[in-house]
């Protein structure tokens, strides 16, 4: 991955180039008037194509001989007790209220794979898994996930939720729901379903909107 | 064992089709919602009402379908 110092560009102009190269950006940038904030960017870090940078991630991923990414069709049975699901969904759930990268990972299988909805981005592996949440969490410091239902029939479970963030200064919430499907007693297998485009508008309101937007997540 | 329905909001038709495939042949039954709108409001008065009562037995059910893009209703105790 290659890394770009853009230096006397304008505000609009660096937020194009984010925008349109996915690149990860660490700044703090504030246009002001006579004291009066005219453009903020306060993010510590913003990644503006996700899509982008999981690519590298599992390209990454994939070149790891200890970590062989494998895959699956998504409608493959698991063989991981029912029983525990629900125990496995509530750690699932304060691991990431926690922003707990490290203890979410362990709750997965060794082969997980990781899906959301209308993302084509496929996660393969613990490790993809935990740069996801680490960039969901940076894009969404305050992120936080209210269990609304869980629902288990044989290895499939159903978790309902609501996610609550700040984002851009605006409080936004989406519901959404994570079918998961459990392999030797760990999570094997997420599918993510979330209202994307309600969540990321304060974001899209501040580039000119040509540009889509995509966020990833692998909560179970 | 309980009877499970999840109800999927029209807006959400992916999300249905992909929890219809999941949880097939389980006690999770997967419905799209059918529920168009609330029954209609008269402005004038009519000489007779026919409409006995609300036939809908979860009315509370329209206004999760218009927050979530689904809900979670089991039949253990009806059924």
């Amino acid at each position: 991955m290659t890394v770009e110092r853009i230096r006397g560009a304008q505000p609009v102009e660096i937020l194009d180039r984010v925008l349109d190269k996915g690149i990860v950006v660490d700044a703090w940038l504030r246009v002001a008037l006579v004291g009066i904030d005219l453009f903020r960017i306060d993010a510590h870090v913003v990644v503006a194509s996700i899509e982008t940078s999981l690519k590298y991630a599992d390209t990454h991923v994939a070149e790891t001989p200890a970590q062989p990414a494998r895959r699956r069709p998504p409608a493959e049975r698991g063989h991981g007790p029912p029983g525990g699901a629900a125990r496995v969904v509530q750690a699932a759930l304060k691991a990431w209220n926690g922003h707990d990268t490290q203890g979410y990972g362990a709750l997965l299988n060794d082969e997980y794979v990781g899906e959301t909805h209308a993302v084509p981005v496929t996660i393969y592996g613990r490790g993809a898994a935990r740069r996801a949440m680490r960039m969901m969490l940076a894009l969404f410091p305050d992120l936080k996930f209210e269990l609304l239902d869980v629902i288990t029939a044989g290895d499939e479970t159903l978790v309902s939720w609501v996610a609550t963030a700040t984002l851009y200064h605006e409080r936004v919430s989406v519901s959404g729901c994570t079918v998961g499907r459990l392999r030797d007693g760990k999570i094997g297998h997420t599918w993510c379903y979330w209202d994307v485009a309600n969540m990321l508008a304060p974001l899209r309101a501040v580039s000119d909107g040509s540009h889509p937007l995509h966020c990833v997540s692998t909560t179970s | 064992m309980d009877r499970i329905l999840c109800i999927v909001s029209r807006q959400h038709p992916e999300l249905f089709a992909y929890l219809q495939y999941r949880f097939r042949d389980s006690v999770v039954t997967v419905i799209l919602d059918r529920r168009m709108s609330a029954r209609r409001q008269e402005s004038h008065s009519v000489p007779q009402e026919r409409r006995r009562e609300e036939r809908r037995r979860r009315p509370e059910l329209d206004a999760d379908l218009k927050r979530h893009s689904h809900v979670i209703v089991r039949l253990g105790a009806e059924s």
